[in-house]
């Protein structure tokens, strides 16, 4: 990272604390999620080959450049599968997190304004989430709802609702002790109006920052869940899918296994970065 | 302010239980509701698993086992029935194989024990020594280059290192069996690709805890007085980093069991975690029921236990408990 101004040599331990709280525009991580977004909106563009058209004379080749990521057990084209794979599991994470996020709102937005009784009602039943691991949670809502990707996002979201609606509320405390707060009351504005207008939008700094890490405990969770065979059904590529189907040749193939990990963990890498750029420090531990 | 200390300490460890139970109920509750509650029906898909797609039941097979299972009570009914039966240690029947459920788990258990514990012997000490050396000198280039490394083990998929692993140690060196194997050999991958996910996330907090004791003032005087640094880093900044890490260890039980469920899948392993994702794609919800409130029984043992040894470590934390509840 460069200075824009040249610090003085005795001021080392200012200049630390500095670059430990506020990163610059992580650009890498940006570029990255682009190329992700055009996967998810037009497949077509970055992977011509037909995800489905199946070639048994090429079946399970090594990476090449006619095939960057090799090919599977019926001559699929890999990279195509990843690239068209995307949309499944980057869209089923997405709803996942606005499934999250509107519940955690929902929850926290009253929880921090209102206090007293409904406070305390409203965190002990997101309490009660916080007493089982987030992919046990999943597990029940899916042996609830059944399998499918709509399930699944449910599935997903519902593990992170403890965490957005936590924040949403220490940032709505936070906010509503301020002078603008009690000024929207003394000009007489209704309080969903004060909430919405005026506290929501300051408290979306660090809502948006812990977003986007929990996308990225989605992103691995999703295709988790997918593996465990809960989501996307085959054909239909989806990361988890790919890589639990490639289990069967990956004595022999590694690159059915390997490759789209790799390309799960650079989105979830690029999620991270993107996060702490937005002032994001926590991560969760389970 | 500590005129009461025994009185007080009583009173939080019995709220500390109190709130132990109450967490217990309400997990119950709401994973009955979850199971039971939504749309599906475990007995059709039952009979057509049992007939292996034949067709399923006739409606009076289907009748006669609702009425066994007990499916056709109000739901509020079957809710407190199933929670009187918890009570007495009654866990219930498997839909599947209607068999027990606690038959099912005690056949499975002490597979997912050793996994777990060899999980943890690895994880704990590993994630101890890894912060420890990262954040041995700050600002070195050890430490920008080792504080990636929880992020990375974070960012990447559990089940996915699980298959690496196996590639690279079973497929490719040869060193240990790839799925299934017995005794200590068989254990050692599915115990490491268990442990290296949960120890990223201990490793990272352990390294911000360390690098936040240096910043403190008594780390600039103990250097000052001319003690070496490796004995200020071990005797001082270690020991009083070290407690968010004995909470996180109970966070770290957590992890490990819900790891489970991907592990034992990917290594073929009979336990828990497999008897749980194979319940929860047959919709069998009383052996889904039972672990969930298992895995959050041991969850939420751990944390109370780690909460009311925590005041035991630190005495800090004992005076201000005492101040704040007495």
């Amino acid at each position: 990272m460069t200075a824009t101004l040249p610090a003085p040599a005795h001021d080392r331990p200012a200049r630390r604390a500095r670059r430990g709280t506020r990163t610059g525009v992580p650009w890498l991580a940006l570029a990255v999620l682009l190329a992700f977004a055009l996967a998810v909106a037009w497949p077509g563009a970055l992977a011509p080959q037909d995800p489905f058209a199946e070639n048994i004379a090429q079946r399970l080749s090594p990476p090449s450049t006619a095939h960057l990521f090799g090919t599977d057990e019926l001559g699929r084209d890999l990279f195509s599968r990843v690239v068209h794979g995307a949309r499944a599991s980057l869209l089923t994470a997405l709803g996942a997190l606005g499934f999250a996020i509107g519940l955690g709102l929902l929850i926290g937005l009253p929880a921090g304004y209102l206090g007293g009784a409904t406070d305390r009602v409203l965190m002990a039943a997101v309490d009660v989430l916080l007493a089982l691991p987030s992919l046990l949670i999943s597990l029940i809502v899916v042996s609830g709802l059944g399998t499918g990707r709509a399930n699944l996002a449910l599935a997903v979201g519902l593990a992170s609702v403890p965490a957005l609606a936590r924040v949403t509320r220490a940032e709505v405390l936070r906010i509503s002790t301020q002078p603008f707060v009690e000024a929207a009351h003394g000009y007489g504005l209704s309080r969903p109006r004060i909430l919405l207008r005026h506290v929501l939008p300051h408290s979306r700094g660090p809502i948006l920052a812990l977003a986007a890490l929990e996308l990225a405990t989605m992103v691995l969770s999703v295709s988790a869940l997918s593996f465990l065979g809960y989501g996307a059904q085959p054909p239909d590529p989806e990361w988890g899918t790919l890589i639990a189907a490639g289990r069967s040749y990956f004595a022999t193939s590694w690159w059915l296994t390997a490759l789209p990990g790799a390309v799960l963990a650079v989105v979830v890498l690029a999620l991270h970065r993107a996060g702490r750029a937005l002032g994001a420090t926590e991560v969760r531990p389970v | 302010m500590n005129t009461r200390p025994p009185r007080s300490a009583a009173a939080h460890v019995l709220r500390r239980c109190a709130h132990f139970a109450v967490v217990l109920f309400a997990v119950y509750t709401v994973s009955f509701f979850l199971l039971y509650a939504l749309p599906g029906d475990p007995v059709a898909l039952m009979l057509e698993r049992r007939s292996a797609g034949a067709g399923g039941g006739t409606p009076e097979q289907l009748a006669a086992l609702r009425a066994r299972y007990g499916l056709d009570d109000p739901l509020p009914q079957r809710y407190l029935s199933t929670l009187g039966a918890l009570l007495t240690g009654d866990l219930g029947t498997s839909f599947q194989s209607g068999r027990p459920v606690p038959e099912l788990l005690a056949a499975v258990a002490p597979g997912t024990l050793a996994l777990a514990g060899a999980a943890l012997v690895l994880a704990v000490p590993f994630s101890l020594a890894l912060a420890l050396l990262t954040s041995h000198r700050p600002g070195s280039p050890a430490h920008r280059i080792l504080v990636n490394v929880p992020a990375l083990l974070a960012a990447v998929p559990a089940f996915w290192l699980a298959l690496l692993l196996v590639q690279v140690f079973s497929f490719g060196l040869g060193w240990f069996p790839s799925a299934g194997g017995e005794g200590l050999p068989g254990l050692v991958l599915p115990a490491v690709s268990l442990a290296l996910p949960v120890s990223a996330a201990l490793t990272a907090v352990l390294v911000r805890g360390l690098d936040d004791v240096q910043r403190a003032g008594f780390v600039a005087l103990l250097r000052a007085r001319g003690l070496p640094w490796r004995r200020v880093y071990l005797a001082h900044v270690a020991r009083n980093a070290l407690l968010p890490f004995v909470t996180l260890t109970g966070l770290t039980v957590g992890g490990v069991l819900a790891g489970t469920v991907i592990t034992e899948t990917v290594f073929a392993r009979a336990g828990l975690g497999r008897l749980l994702a194979s319940s929860v794609e047959t919709q069998d919800a009383p052996v889904v029921l039972a672990i969930a409130v298992l895995a959050a029984l041991v969850f939420a043992a751990v944390n109370l236990l780690t909460d009311l040894l925590l005041p035991l470590l630190d005495p800090r934390l004992r005076h201000r408990t005492d101040g704040a509840r007495a």
